[in-house]
């Protein structure tokens, strides 16, 4: 149905504790100023508080699925950790050639607005064609490189706002 | 109600195994559960005073072989057989293979079963009784010729039935004449799969008819009575998926007409047992038009909402029936209290063409409350197969008003929870609050029309999906078990496990 | 299996006197245990949590699956020694359930001068490896360390068994398909780099965990190259440009986590094939073993009654009760686990050595685990025993017990002198696991008897030249010897040097027992082999 195939990659356990009125934990969640509050209630079940707002769900974990319930949604995900775990930080890799190349094509200008995925330059190195995609949506700053030249991995090559 | 049936077989498994094992219970019949060898710990194993394993998972080798079912009666000494629906309740050979081992069959004689188990005897039978019917044939020539001419003959839209089937099984609509050839093929190979008979009926489709039955129950003292209808017209692919009663909108004269001629039918079929009369209804009014679908006979899976409604216990009145009993109730003792809806919740998956899903039951938590049952075959830890029907459990939401039934309806599976197989329980909260279906206004074709933008609907706030991920991190640090895998210490009694949190000093 | 009788009595003056002696060693041993888990102290730890770091106790809560046990080894490792800088060794060992397995966890505690290793830490760290090896344990390594303690670098880089050796042994653990699996929650400097370098899976902390072979001031030093600790071996460098390591967490919870998820993907080892059944109590309140047992090495008491507190439900199925009775040898079960158990109940002679050295080889023989409860003053001397051949005797059971490749566990309960402690499968015998009891004596010969050897030596010597020892001289021999043979003697100063794996309470001693044999079904058994028995 229409749930994200794919669990929230921006959720970090914070703290476990066991105290007198019961277990749980906090966890960040990226984009939530206030750590979520999570409260195990029995087996598998627990009351998820965001910003006050209070969810009961239950989950479970099979093989190779992660499941959780709420108010009859179900979630299914991979498990695993190589799955889950996408590096958070993306975002900060340069949009750069990985080894020697030579660029063939620029196919942004600066100021333009790109969406995630989207080329940004073609390069050719070892009888290859490696295009450079939009890691994520957004605006075009700066382009650094033009037909024909020979560039070096790392150095940034486009950069997005 | 007192009933001579000292120890009765269930020849079925799932949620009606265990409906009629209970049935059993309430009346202080023993019980004999048959399984399949996946199904040696299934709950309605489990439930039965004994069970026997009758043969491989293939339903074939176990559930519909009459012989091991036959078998498993003699060596445990059962009185009686309830075949439940499906496998071989509508076999006419397993009756008669029941009377011969001297067994009480709970259902209608087999001449019954067989006559009106071909489409076109049945059809014969109602037309003579006065009973309205839909055009159809089942030509004599059953090559793709001989079909293609009777459907020349009928006109599109049609559809292609098995003759011998039942349950949307076998079954094919043909729009328009180009696809019949198709619909031929595809309708005899699963008919005969999955019934051994590859005899083919064609029939008029009504384009936007309503699914009507009446539910009847007749002795073999000459007594027929009805339970009033249920209304069963959301489905897909000819599967029902919610049934209620009573049917929303008819008026009294409708309504009147549709028992009459159910009983009508049931006269003329010599019917004896719990059965079921469908119709097909165009029209709300008392004018509208009906026409015999077919008489289902058995049990049927929606027959809750019926009990629900009327407050009568049909599988007791089965039992009492078969053993030979007059009806326990007269028609002027039958009413209609309120309104009852039931949801049937399979492992499938939705999203893609509603392939069945199989896999072990992680986590199942049952909804309850007041006016809420569940008639269920799973348990948590249950494996769910794909040899056999993929419906895991009903919901039954019973209330003084139609709103409110389906408010608590909602309500129920909002707080069902399974997880380990994909369900439609989502997928029937959304069916739930669609206003054809809040408005009682639905007909056959409602959900494969509106299934696209059923599952299309989005959830704009990610904060649950941000709740069950934050829950799974802190589950997966308190409940590591459950995560990993086999484990080399995975003895309960094993130190590692009964030891605690342990230290030295 | 037989019920052992009991006749002991709970009341007697005796046994309470012994139980109070027990309990005052015990409560001694509960202090010294909870100074070293101190670690550096509290300025330090305040200091290391400001960083944003649990501790290592914490990162181990953290990391072993709630509610399960954690069999610490050598907790009190180093006392007495490097003017107690360096409580536990720095480093904290042991095996614990980690997402539903049995592993190895070796953690640096960095309040301790930093998490520096001095030769005591190797030593504990390649033993930790050893166990893991025997037993087949996957290595989680909680890495938090400056490297080698530079002042004391020459007892800690350049032999066999310092620091190089620890890389050495995750090279061949690998090799042998036991995962090495490395957490940086800290600093690994030069040689402490390749623990994470050497690691099958490695995750590192973003913030705190810096990998790098010279940190910033030797690169300054040996380049002018000014660089900081993140940008020169961060999370962020190794995950993303030099591959060193594997996983980026965000802080110690979210590392321990994913270290969680990556053992949970190991792949499962098949268990040896070990008899066991459920497991059953004592019969008799293992409580009550202080009261039998005491302070004063010299009393004897019947071991039986030691035995009959430790075992499943009482019950042993005694060898050879009529024969060489100063050992006794049988079948038990310890948490359902079936054992063959040696248990000294005093002096060694030929026919105990003998009895001993024909249970072993069978016991061997059916892969069953040994346990021996060692307290053995030594083998019997004299001209009758020498002449009968007890040193071929006691050579046999020498043998014996180095050639059974079963698992073994040895505590030892109470004295451990001379060949006795050869025999009864001391340190040198490789048994799993070795324990000691607080009212333990390790030593070549008791205090006493040493002393005397001593004086007898010099007064043969005194007397050759004509001089006779005064009773002052033989004191003034003999107080020396015996201070230090009680010092050197105790399970303190045993424990410190990694001479065993740690002191426990008698009350104890089960549970470590059914862990350690647990953990010792995860590697298959050898094939029996045994050289030439001299006859």
């Amino acid at each position: 149905m229409s749930h994200m195939s794919r669990p929230p990659q921006r959720v970090t356990l914070d703290t476990v504790d066991r105290d007198a009125g019961g277990v749980g934990g906090r966890v960040r969640v990226e984009g939530i100023d206030e750590l979520v509050e999570v409260r195990r209630l029995g087996d598998g079940t627990y009351r998820v508080s965001i910003e006050g707002h209070r969810f009961a769900v239950v989950v479970a974990r099979g093989t190779h699925t992660d499941w959780g319930c709420i108010d009859g949604r179900t979630y299914r995900w991979p498990r695993g950790p190589r799955d889950g775990r996408a590096p958070p930080d993306t975002d900060d890799t340069p949009i750069a050639a990985t080894t020697p190349a030579t660029v063939t094509a620029v196919k942004v200008a600066a100021g333009q607005t790109v969406a995630r995925g989207d080329t940004l330059v073609v390069l050719e190195a070892m009888k290859m064609e490696i295009p450079l995609r939009a890691p994520r949506d957004g605006r075009v700053t700066a382009v650094r490189c033009r037909e024909g030249d020979q560039v070096d991995p790392g150095v940034p090559l486009v950069e997005l706002e | 109600m007192l009933v001579s049936i000292r120890r009765l077989l269930v020849a079925n498994r799932g949620e009606i195994a265990l409906r009629i094992i209970r049935a059993c219970r309430d009346l202080g019949i023993e019980t004999v559960a048959v399984c399949s060898s996946i199904d040696a710990e299934a709950p309605h194993t489990r439930a039965a005073d004994q069970s026997v394993t009758i043969g491989p998972p293939h339903p074939r080798d176990s559930y519909l072989s009459i012989g091991a079912v036959i078998d498993a009666a003699r060596t445990t000494d059962a009185d009686a057989v309830h075949p439940g629906y499906g496998f071989l309740s509508e076999n006419p050979e397993m009756a008669a293979a029941c009377v011969d081992a001297g067994l009480i069959w709970v259902g209608p004689p087999a001449d019954v079963i067989g006559r009106l188990g071909s489409k076109v005897e049945a059809r014969r039978l109602m037309q003579e009784a006065g009973v309205p019917v839909v055009a159809g044939e089942m030509p004599r020539d059953q090559t793709d010729e001989g079909l293609a001419e009777a459907a020349r003959r009928l006109g599109c839209p049609l559809l292609v039935k098995a003759s011998a089937g039942g349950g949307g099984r076998g079954m094919r609509v043909v729009r328009a004449p180009d696809r019949l050839h198709e619909a031929i093929g595809e309708a005899r190979r699963e008919a005969e799969g999955a019934f051994g008979d590859g005899t083919l009926y064609l029939e008029r489709l009504l384009t936007r008819p309503r699914h009507i039955e009446v539910q009847i129950l007749a002795d073999h003292h000459g007594h027929v009575i009805h339970l009033f209808e249920r209304e069963c017209s959301i489905q897909r692919r000819h599967q029902k998926v919610i049934e209620e009663s009573p049917a929303p909108h008819l008026t009294a004269g409708l309504r009147d007409r549709l028992s009459t001629a159910a009983v009508r039918a049931a006269h003329a079929a010599g019917y004896r047992n719990a059965g079921t009369v469908e119709f097909l209804v165009e029209g709300t009014d008392d004018d509208a038009t009906l026409a015999f679908l077919e008489m289902n006979t058995r049990l049927q899976v929606e027959h809750p909402v019926t009990e629900a409604v009327t407050g009568r216990d049909l599988v007791h009145a089965q039992l009492a029936v078969a053993a030979g009993a007059a009806l326990p109730w007269s028609q002027d003792q039958i009413s209609v209290r309120g309104h009852a809806i039931e949801c049937r919740v399979y492992a499938e998956h939705p999203a893609d063409h509603f392939l069945p899903d199989s896999g072990t039951l992680l986590r199942y938590q049952e909804p309850v409350g007041p006016g809420i049952r569940v008639d269920a075959g799973v348990v948590t830890g249950s494996v769910v197969s794909s040899h056999y029907d993929g419906l895991l459990a009903k919901v039954i939401t019973h209330a003084d008003t139609r709103v409110t039934a389906l408010a608590r309806a909602r309500a129920a599976l909002a707080r069902f929870v399974v997880l380990g197989v994909r369900t439609n329980i989502e997928l029937i909260g959304r069916v739930l609050r669609h206003p054809r279906v809040v408005d009682g206004r639905v007909d056959t074709t409602f959900l494969e029309s509106e299934l696209d933008d059923l599952l299309a609907e989005t959830e704009d706030d990610e904060r649950p999906a941000l709740a069950v991920a934050a829950a799974l991190a802190v589950h997966d640090r308190l409940e590591p078990s459950a995560a990993a895998g086999p484990t080399t210490t995975g003895r309960a009694d094993d130190p590692w496990a009964t030891l605690g949190a342990w230290r030295l000093s | 299996m037989r019920v052992l009788p009991t006749s002991v009595d709970t009341t007697s003056t005796e046994f309470r006197a012994n139980r109070d002696a027990t309990r005052r060693l015990e409560r001694d041993l509960q202090g010294r245990l909870e100074r070293a888990r101190a670690g550096g102290g509290e300025q330090a730890t305040r200091r290391h949590r400001d960083l944003g770091k649990l501790t290592v106790r914490d990162r181990l809560a953290h990391l072993l699956d709630p509610d399960t046990p954690f069999l610490e080894l050598s907790a009190l490792a180093a006392g007495g020694m490097y003017d107690d800088a360096v409580p536990g060794a720095g480093l904290v060992t042991g095996i614990g359930r980690v997402s539903g397995r049995e592993v190895m966890v070796v953690g640096n505690d960095a309040t301790a001068k930093g998490g520096t290793y001095y030769p005591i830490t190797v030593k504990k760290h390649l033993r930790a490896q050893q166990i893991a090896l025997e037993n087949r344990l996957p290595c989680v390594y909680l890495v938090d360390s400056g490297g080698a303690f530079l002042p004391m670098q020459a007892e800690v880089f350049p032999d066999r068994e310092h620091f190089g050796r620890i890389f050495f042994n995750q090279a061949r653990l690998s090799a042998e398909g036991i995962p090495q699996i490395a957490v940086v929650m800290g600093s690994c400097t030069a040689g402490g780099a390749y623990v994470p370098a050497m690691s099958d899976e490695t995750i590192i902390v973003k913030g705190t965990g810096t990998i790098f072979l010279g940190g910033p001031p030797l690169v300054k030093a040996a380049t002018g190259e000014e660089v900081s600790a993140e940008e020169l071996g961060g999370a962020d460098v190794h995950t993303r440009l030099s591959g060193v390591a594997d996983y980026l967490a965000e802080n110690d919870l979210d590392a321990l986590q994913i270290a969680r998820t990556v053992v949970s993907t190991l792949p499962t080892t098949t268990p040896a094939a070990i008899d066991r059944t459920s497991p059953e109590d004592p019969r008799y309140d293992p409580a009550e073993i202080g009261g039998i047992v005491g302070t004063d090495l010299r009393r004897q008491y019947d071991v039986r009654e030691v035995i009959a507190r430790l075992v499943d439900g009482s019950r042993f199925d005694e060898f050879k009760h009529r024969y060489g009775p100063t050992l006794v040898t049988g079948f038990a079960r310890v948490h359902g686990f079936l054992v063959g158990l040696l248990a000294s109940n005093g002096v060694l002679f030929s026919e105990s050595a003998l009895k001993a050295t024909h249970f072993i080889q069978m016991c061997t023989l059916r892969q069953l685990p040994l346990v021996f409860l060692q307290n053995v003053t030594g083998f019997m001397v004299g001209r009758t025993y020498e002449r009968a051949g007890i040193a071929k005797d006691g050579a046999k059971m020498v043998h014996a017990v180095a050639n059974a490749v079963v698992p073994k566990f040895t505590v030892i309960i109470g004295g451990s002198f001379g060949a006795g402690n050869y025999g009864m499968c001391g340190r040198a015998y490789d048994p799993r696991l070795l324990w000691m009891w607080p009212n333990a004596q390790i030593s070549v010969m008791g205090a006493t008897q040493a002393a005397e050897v001593l004086v007898s030596v010099k007064r043969e010597q005194q007397s050759r030249k004509g001089v006779a020892l005064t009773l002052d001289d033989e004191a003034a021999i003999r107080e020396p010897i015996l201070r230090r043979y009680d010092h050197e003697g105790s399970p303190y100063y045993a424990t410190a040097r990694l001479w065993d794996d740690g002191v426990i309470t008698a009350t104890e001693t089960r549970n470590a027992l059914a862990l350690g044999l647990s953990v010792a079904a995860n590697a298959p058994v050898p094939h029996p082999k045994f050289g030439v028995f001299r006859m």
